[in-house]
């Protein structure tokens, strides 16, 4: 062990300010040699902001960086990493039909005479940097043909090979199984006592506890605070996570809900699966009951309600609406027994951007617009019209293109598509995401309004305030797998996060 | 806004280049512009006009399809040979029905909708790109077209045949009323049907239609289903021109086509054009064509210069949108 406990990498007051957004207001952190500092937060805390201006890929709007206590300016990423720091995102930056060698030595592969590229020196050289990991990999092998977990491994070889000296991990367990984490874990250890410093993101408490030295809790860019694992508890980090005072007003403006016990169950889904991203999901949604489902990105909560509508296959598991078994294959198929989803990519999944605010809202009526054979563009204006009024879709015109259209007011032409099919379960994801804050609750209320008319909701978010200020029940979701069902009176903040996090218990 | 005026540079340079075509042919050929010789010419573009109808279902679903050419050929050697069915028993110029001509009429349109079901069912089922899959069933259909004909010219058709290809009601070519009629029902179709709304969705963003409950594989496979059809047709249609069934006919049109399409307005990034566009495209196409052959190019040197007008078409094109490429098509 070298230099244990000189800061290797040190930020200071660094600030990102993107239009509308502070994503980082001033932070501290760093990292010393030979020690695992975790980065925690709740979605859009701040931390992929933080780790892309350390990586070099967004500058930074204020604030130092200094590594090995000489201050840096990264242009590049390519710069950061030459100076020795390496980000290992959640999504792999690879080459599938290259080797795991030219992998390792892109764009600086090892030259022979007449500076032609010397296959057998690359594949050599890989092969030391994959030993030094233990890595069972093969440099010859396509990379594309490994899993996710070897290509992992490759990727460490590759910051190995760049002389590495501050390594950081984008929350990897994601992507990983728990045999391959405990490997991983391994590896990082070992990092760690040949001096590096390593940076691991996660919002898993248990990984916080067992791997990490420290650990810095951001909230809404800001921070919260650095502590020594070994000096706190999981409450008392589960408490820096989320705040306290936030959850005591939030508790305040809470309304008491209507009990969802009583009512018709509308909605049963039961052992739901799908291999490594839904697991055992058991949901009942009442008549006129909106349920919220929180969780922290990549807990399944899309997923879920794709599965739902049919999007994607599921392996094993039974829906069935009003007591009936459905064999849902396809959205048409789901549509056609009245369920419906509002997709989370609004733009490119929700809407036509290149069509009109009429043609959006008719399309899948368009059968009930028609007279005789043919359509009836006064049919569809009229149509069109009455929801544009009943919704206030702010559009000079019918003809308007949606690209046109503010969020808030897509999110509304997506709903009026659906409004007038006499649907019965109505799914949203992230329905007020990127929208402003009057238009978010002008849709929460056309949410509410189709529940008090005994629609059944489904409404998946991000944002704890809003999940608890809609929903009569909520659902947590870690995993791919449902961890609590609460209702309203007995979710707080608190409990939604750590639920979220795979606390079982307080 | 900056794509508003580009798509109206767009659409008035079609019309530019109209003018300056049409000016052009009229002072190298005196009577250009008589009643007699538009007619004439109407008929000529109709074949390319045919499949260029075909050719935006396809485009309008994002996708291309190379095949039509083959297709036409082959249907025309079909066309030939079933009423020439005797050819396989030596009587080589002799008529011989295989059934009225009606039939043979609707068994060769029924062939060249199969084969553009395969395509379909090729690119939707084994998820081969379009691209590729269509440039398959090119080579193949052309090679079956040499296969069942020998590699021989099929003499004389029958006068219902011919008819198809150069009969005149009144003064007007038979061909240019089918041409008109198809043009007709398919912007019926696409504008005033589900069917044709659906297709649109479809061909701007096929996930986004599949969440409101369209089956953008059926319409894949459809859309190319009729571009066979109307390849086909075509290809019933110029054999009835030439009088003969002939596997080496319409080499190239495919891109003819496709230029015609693009030309006319529809957009390789789906979703946007329609077939009375089109006509625009096949008559520029067609008029390029006519004062090359006027100005004593041979067909063959003619493709260097169709080249760059493809090209132009698709750079000109794709100004108005950022996924209008081939890259996307």
């Amino acid at each position: 062990m070298n230099a244990v406990g000189a800061a290797l990498l040190e930020a200071r007051g660094i600030s990102k300010v993107y239009p509308g957004v502070v994503a980082l207001d001033g932070v501290d952190f760093e990292v010393n040699a030979g020690e695992v500092h975790c980065l925690a937060g709740e979605n859009g805390a701040g931390k992929s902001t933080l780790i892309e201006i350390l990586g070099g890929s967004y500058a930074k709007d204020a604030g130092t960086i200094r590594l090995a206590g000489r201050e840096v300016e990264f242009a590049s990423p390519r710069h950061a990493q030459e100076q020795g720091i390496a980000v290992l995102h959640q999504e792999l930056p690879i080459l599938p039909h290259l080797s795991v060698a030219e992998n390792i030595f892109l764009g600086r592969q090892p030259r022979g005479g007449a500076r032609v590229i010397s296959y057998g020196e690359m594949n050599r050289q890989a092969r030391r940097w994959l030993e030094m990991i233990q890595a069972d990999v093969e440099p010859r092998a396509l990379l594309g043909d490994l899993p996710i977990s070897r290509q992992q491994l490759v990727s460490i070889a590759k910051a190995l090979s760049l002389e590495a000296r501050v390594i950081i991990f984008d929350e990897p367990s994601a992507v990983l199984t728990s045999s391959e984490l405990k490997r991983l874990f391994q590896i990082i250890a070992s990092l760690k006592s040949e001096g590096r410093g390593i940076v691991y993101i996660s919002h898993r408490l248990e990984e916080i506890f067992e791997i990490g030295d420290r650990v810095t809790v951001l909230r809404n860019g800001k921070l919260v605070g650095t502590e020594p694992t070994a000096k706190i508890d999981r409450a008392t980090l589960i408490k820096m996570l989320v705040g306290r005072e936030i959850d005591e007003s939030e508790a305040a403006t809470a309304v008491a809900a209507v009990p969802a016990e009583g009512l018709a169950p509308v909605l049963e889904v039961r052992g739901l699966s799908r291999r490594g991203v839904l697991a055992d999901v058991n949901l009942t949604l009442h008549k006129g009951e909106i349920l919220g489902v929180y969780g922290l990105v990549g807990a399944g909560r899309t997923e879920l309600a794709r599965a739902l509508i049919g999007a994607d296959r599921v392996d094993t598991g039974e829906i069935r609406l009003e007591g009936r078994r459905l064999s849902i294959s396809s959205p048409r198929e789901a549509i056609r027994n009245g369920l419906c989803l509002a997709p989370e990519d609004r733009k490119t999944q929700g809407v036509f951007l290149e069509k009109s605010v009429q043609d959006n809202i008719s399309l899948p009526s368009l059968k009930s617009l028609r007279a005789g054979p043919f359509l009836s563009y006064g049919k569809i204006a009229r149509y069109a019209a009455d929801f544009v009024s009943k919704l206030r879709i702010a559009t000079p015109h019918l003809q308007q293109h949606v690209k046109y259209l503010s969020g808030g007011n897509q999110q509304k032409v997506v709903l009026a598509k659906w409004l007038g099919m006499k649907l019965k379960v109505f799914i949203f994801d992230e329905p007020t995401r990127g929208i402003d804050v009057g238009a978010k609750e002008e849709i929460r209320g056309l949410i509410k309004t189709l529940a008090r008319e005994g629609k059944s909701i489904i409404m998946i978010s991000s944002e704890i305030p809003e999940i608890l200020g809609i929903s009569d029940r909520v659902a947590v979701m870690h995993e791919g797998r449902i961890e609590a069902v609460l209702p309203r009176r007995e979710a707080t903040r608190e409990r939604l996060m750590a639920y979220s996090m795979g606390a079982k218990s307080e | 806004m900056k794509t508003g005026w580009r798509f109206s540079f767009m659409s008035l340079s079609r019309y530019l280049a109209l003018v300056i075509l049409v000016a052009v042919a009229s002072l190298m050929a005196p009577g250009f512009l008589s009643l007699q010789n538009v007619l004439n010419l109407l008929r000529s573009f109709s074949f390319l006009g045919f499949i260029s109808i075909g050719m935006t279902f396809v485009i309008l679903s994002a996708g291309i399809d190379l095949s039509v050419a083959s297709i036409l050929a082959f249907s025309g050697v079909v066309l030939g040979l079933f009423q020439h069915w005797g050819i396989y028993l030596g009587h080589v110029d002799q008529l011989s029905l295989i059934y009225p001509t009606p039939f043979i009429f609707l068994s060769v349109l029924a062939i060249g909708a199969l084969l553009g079901l395969v395509n379909g069912l090729v690119i939707t089922k084994l998820k081969i790109v379009d691209f590729a899959a269509t440039l398959g069933m090119m080579v193949f259909a052309r090679g079956l077209a040499f296969a069942i004909s020998g590699g021989r010219t099929i003499f004389n058709l029958d006068p219902m045949a011919l008819f198809m290809g150069r009969g005149m009601v009144g003064n007007i070519p038979f061909v240019a009323i089918l041409w008109v009629a198809a043009i007709v029902i398919c912007s019926v179709l696409l504008r005033y049907t589900v069917f044709g709304k659906n297709l649109y969705a479809c061909g701007e963003n096929p996930e986004a239609a599949r969440l409101s409950g369209i089956d953008p594989v059926f319409y894949k496979i459809a859309v190319y289903s009729i571009s066979g059809f109307f390849a086909a047709l075509a290809g019933i249609c110029m054999a009835g021109r030439l009088n003969l069934g002939e596997p080496r006919v319409a080499q190239g049109w495919e891109l003819d086509a496709i230029a015609a399409v693009v030309i006319g307005g529809t957009s390789f990034a789906g979703g946007r054009g329609g077939v009375v566009q089109t006509i625009l495209g096949v008559v520029i196409i067609g008029l390029i064509r006519n004062i090359l052959s006027l100005l004593g190019i041979q067909p063959d040197p003619q493709e260097m210069i169709m080249g760059g007008v493809l090209l132009l078409a698709v750079i000109l094109g794709s100004l108005g949108t950022r996924k209008g490429s081939l890259a996307h098509a």
